[in-house]
């Protein structure tokens, strides 16, 4: 074979082969996919089964992480097949499957490499049969672009996957009470929806509005310090400047209304998605408790925002009458005493509002507790009876009557303190019988007959009772309020008794005047109750009470 | 990723175009492009006397044409002696045939030196050739002879010499051994040594006849017609295309198949299967890998290609191999024949050489 034919023969065969070499590793890219693929679903499939039998971190559950491991899976699959040595022989060993002629393509590169060890009598014709048996065969068929066979187990792996996930029941066969993951899967929801609640908040108390309203009492301050304001003028202003207070308390409540019930709405969809799956779980339950312990702290800090929100904007209208008093009518001080007057008892609403909605929570929190716990043992009549009165309540409040009046018992507003766990709430201001007691749902009335009611969320007594005892009791005359919570299982009742009005209740018993509080709002009394003087019987209902809780 | 090809494609042609290709002899062209009508011809003119056996008197023509010996093993009766002698007639070669019996004696194959008298009268010992001084030797029976007798034909077979009282007699080329020997009666019988064994290129195994092909031969062999059978072909022309077949090239792959095939035949290697390990005593000698590709190079050039294909290899790798691989006692117990191990290891083979390249496309 002379040499231009064996060049000629040679730059053939070579071209055929890079083009070849390119649709060869196109074949590779998609094999290589697929079987990485198959590998990804195979593992998912391990993953969901196992995920029926024991519980699994949510993030090897989530579709992210499946979606992560096919990317990677492409990617590495392209990475791969860019950088993954073809070589000629091995590219035409492929060919020569492909055309049905084993050993032809490759015999032809390694003759080609050692021409001169080959017999000329048979390199020149076959050199030649090859080159025309490939120049003749389109690319498309000694390669096609076609899906591999393994496209086949890809699919089965896909159908198993989804079989498992639709048709194989939930049997868990590890108790999830001994299941780390499922805390730490519940405890990082809870605080996602901590953060969640936190950024709302915050949000909610520097929006604009409240900075509108506060620029305006400032504008209408310094007018009146320049002597410019028009008392018609100025009465409009502060009209209009209730009306935003009241608008924007309305919708604060609302919205934090919504926060709670779309938070508590989300905790008993965790709950029964538990429960639909017949699993008594303890871990989670101690999850969901601390999401609505959480949702109490969130609770807490909302109101104590729009708390301190309203007694700015009060004291910027105190601070406005004061400076223009001697500019000002009386007929025009008077106007601004009332209007100021409105926006404290609006501000005493807002709070009031906020307090039912704690209710409602703690309403929720005790028939959950109690259907987990000892439906046995306080019953259901009991339930029913403090969700009834707890509708009751939020009725009478919504009808704008800001006032309650439990079982036709005397008139009286009411506080209720912002408690860890449990709260306390107590009538605050009884005018009547000093045996009728003023509170409601959460208090403990004493009557004279020594009848007492023990509620699931607090005790107190009524004005006058004789919870603490005899008349002769130091504390005799004082309203009582009486908050406690439980420390944790096992630990031992702690009371601490103390008198502070309006400091953060954290489980004091306080004791206010009759008469005191009503008028004395943000004034303190003080009272001590002497340690050692607290009535046996009074212990003995505690002591009842956080048995039954138990 | 394609540096090799890219580096093949700029590289400059001068380094293999400088290379010289080797001349071609005049003929050979020809005498190639012949070669399968020939094969054709001489297979016609067989088939006139022999019916049916086409694997056999295949591989026996290519045993023939690339030099090796062919042990047939059959019963009595299939028209193996009958094939051998028509071969012979067919080549207008030289054919003796040597009936081995337990008192053969190597003399009796070899030849032996003779006192004869000499034309001034005295007396000298001349060399008087045996039956294996021929083109075509038939060894009827080989294994009822005793070893020593057998051992009369290995040097025969692989040097193509005999040496009879030190004297190095050259046997006449083409040199063909055809050994037969009778798979039943094995009593009295002394089994071919594996040196022995291993001297066949090919083993066939001779079955019966189809019942169109017994019809057909009871027919030509009970009605008295007088079949013969042209010459086609002669010794020198034999040796020719010998020389133009050993040229057939093979690649570097299909060697190593070759290599891996008899690699995974040996219970030691590495390359083993699982069978091998199991069944088999020895594995095949080199001898079995030079038989593997000798066949090829004809059957492919028969096929009319110019280059080995592995299917080449694969096609005599039965008979190539059967009477090399040595089993053990477990495979007789189990009744694992050497063909069985022979296609396990082919098998395996070609799926290692698929894994090999990492493809399951």
């Amino acid at each position: 074979m002379d040499h231009p034919q064996l060049a000629w023969h040679r730059q053939a065969i070579r071209r055929k082969m890079f083009r070849l070499k390119f649709r060869f590793r196109l074949l590779l890219f998609m094999e290589s996919v697929l079987l990485g693929l198959t590998a990804v679903l195979s593992v998912s499939a391990a993953v969901v089964l196992v995920g029926k039998l024991v519980y699994l971190p949510a993030e090897l559950r989530s579709s992210d992480t499946l979606m992560t491991a096919v990317e990677f899976v492409v990617f590495a699959s392209l990475v791969w097949t860019l950088v993954r040595p073809v070589s000629d022989l091995e590219l035409a060993s492929f060919i020569d499957r492909e055309i049905g002629q084993p050993g032809r393509v490759e015999s032809a590169v390694d003759f080609l490499r050692r021409p001169d060890e080959i017999d000329p009598l048979y390199l020149g014709p076959f050199l030649k049969s090859t080159v025309g048996i490939l120049n003749s065969t389109p690319d498309g068929q000694i390669i096609g672009i076609q899906l591999p066979r393994l496209w086949r187990y890809t699919v089965l792996a896909l159908a198993i996957l989804i079989a498992i996930e639709l048709f194989v029941p939930v049997a868990r066969l590890v108790s999830e009470d001994q299941d780390p993951f499922l805390l730490r899967d519940m405890q990082r929801l809870s605080r996602e929806l901590e953060g969640t609640l936190l950024r709302a908040t915050r949000d909610q108390s520097v929006s604009e509005e409240d900075k509108e309203l506060f620029e305006k009492a400032r504008e209408l301050s310094r007018r009146m310090d320049a002597k410019t304001i028009d008392p018609s003028y100025l009465q409009d202003e502060l009209l209009r400047l209730t009306r935003g207070i009241g608008e924007r308390s309305d919708r604060l409540r609302s919205s934090n209304d919504q926060l709670l019930a779309e938070l508590l709405e989300e905790i008993e969809r965790l709950r029964q998605e538990q429960e639909s799956k017949g699993v008594q779980n303890a871990a989670l339950k101690r999850a969901l408790d601390e999401m609505a312990q959480k949702t109490r702290d969130l609770q807490e800090l909302a109101a104590q925002q729009r708390l301190r929100t309203a007694q700015e904007l009060t004291e910027a209208v105190q601070q406005l009458l004061s400076v223009s008093e001697d500019q000002l009518s009386q007929e025009d001080k008077e106007l601004i005493e009332r209007l100021v007057s409105e926006m404290q008892s609006q501000l005493q609403q807002d709070q009031d509002l906020n307090r039912v909605s704690e209710v409602a929570e703690r309403s929720l929190n005790a028939l959950r507790k109690d259907s987990i716990q000892d439906l046995m043992y306080r019953g259901r009549d009991q339930l029913s009876e403090q969700a009834m009165e707890f509708l009751r309540s939020q009725r009478a409040l919504q009808q704008g009557g800001n006032y309650y009046e439990p079982d036709g018992q005397s008139e009286g507003s009411f506080q209720i303190g912002m408690m860890e766990g449990i709260g306390v709430g107590s009538g605050s201001q009884g005018e009547g019988d000093p045996t009728e007691g003023g509170g409601y749902y959460g208090s403990i009335t004493d009557d004279e007959n020594g009848q007492m009611s023990i509620p699931s969320e607090g005790i107190g007594s009524g004005v006058g009772g004789d919870l603490f005892g005899s008349p002769s009791s130091p504390v005799e005359g004082y309203r009582t309020y009486v908050d406690h919570r439980l420390p944790g299982e096992g630990s031992e009742l702690d009371l601490t008794f103390s008198t502070v009005l309006g400091s953060p209740a954290g489980g004091e018993v306080r004791a206010v005047a009759p008469g005191e509080i009503e008028g004395s709002f943000g004034e303190a009394y003080e009272g001590q109750i002497p340690e050692g003087e607290y009535p046996e019987r009074y212990k003995q209902i505690i002591s009842d009470y956080f048995d039954g809780l138990r | 990723m394609d540096d090799e090809l890219r580096a093949d494609v700029k590289q400059p042609e001068s380094a293999l175009d400088e290379v010289e290709p080797g001349p071609v002899e005049a003929g050979d062209e020809e005498l190639l492009s012949e070669l399968r009508e020939m094969f054709d011809r001489v297979k016609q003119e067989i088939g006139r006397v022999i019916v049916g056996q086409e694997t056999v008197v295949d591989t026996v023509l290519i045993a023939m044409m690339i030099g090796g010996h062919v042990l047939l093993e059959g019963v009595p009766g299939l028209g193996k002696t009958l094939l051998v002698r028509t071969l012979s007639q067919v080549m207008n070669m030289s054919f003796s045939r040597i009936q081995f019996t337990p008192d053969l004696m190597p003399s009796d194959i070899t030849g032996t030196n003779m006192l004869v008298e000499t034309a001034g009268g005295g007396r000298a010992f001349q060399f008087r050739p045996g039956p294996v001084f021929a083109n075509i030797v038939l060894a009827d029976e080989i294994n009822r002879a005793t070893p020593k007798t057998q051992s009369a034909l290995l040097e025969a077979m692989q040097e193509g010499s005999v040496t009879v009282f030190g004297e190095r007699h050259v046997l006449s080329q083409p040199f063909l051994v055809m050994a037969t020997e009778n798979p039943l009666e094995l009593e009295g019988t002394y089994p071919l040594p594996e040196a022995q064994l291993d001297r066949f290129m090919f083993k066939v195994n001779v079955g019966y006849p189809s019942l169109g092909e017994m019809t057909t031969i009871l027919r030509r062999t009970t009605e008295g017609a007088d079949i013969s059978v042209r010459q086609v072909m002669d010794g020198p022309t034999l040796l020719r295309l010998r020389q133009i077949l050993l040229r057939t090239p093979v690649s570097i792959p299909v060697y190593n198949y070759a290599s891996r095939v008899i690699l995974a035949t040996h219970p030691e290697s590495d390359e083993a299967t699982d069978l091998v390990k199991k069944y088999v005593r020895f594995g095949v000698s080199p001898r079995g890998a030079q038989a593997m590709v000798l066949g090829g190079k004809v059957r492919a050039v028969l096929s009319g290609r110019h280059y080995v294909s592995y299917l080449d290899l694969n096609d005599v790798a039965l008979t190539a191999l059967r009477h090399r691989v040595i089993l053990n006692y477990e495979a007789e117990a189990d009744g694992v024949t050497p063909d069985a191990v022979i296609q396990n290891v082919l098998e395996e083979v070609r799926k290692r050489g698929e894994k090999r390249f990492g493809r399951v496309i």
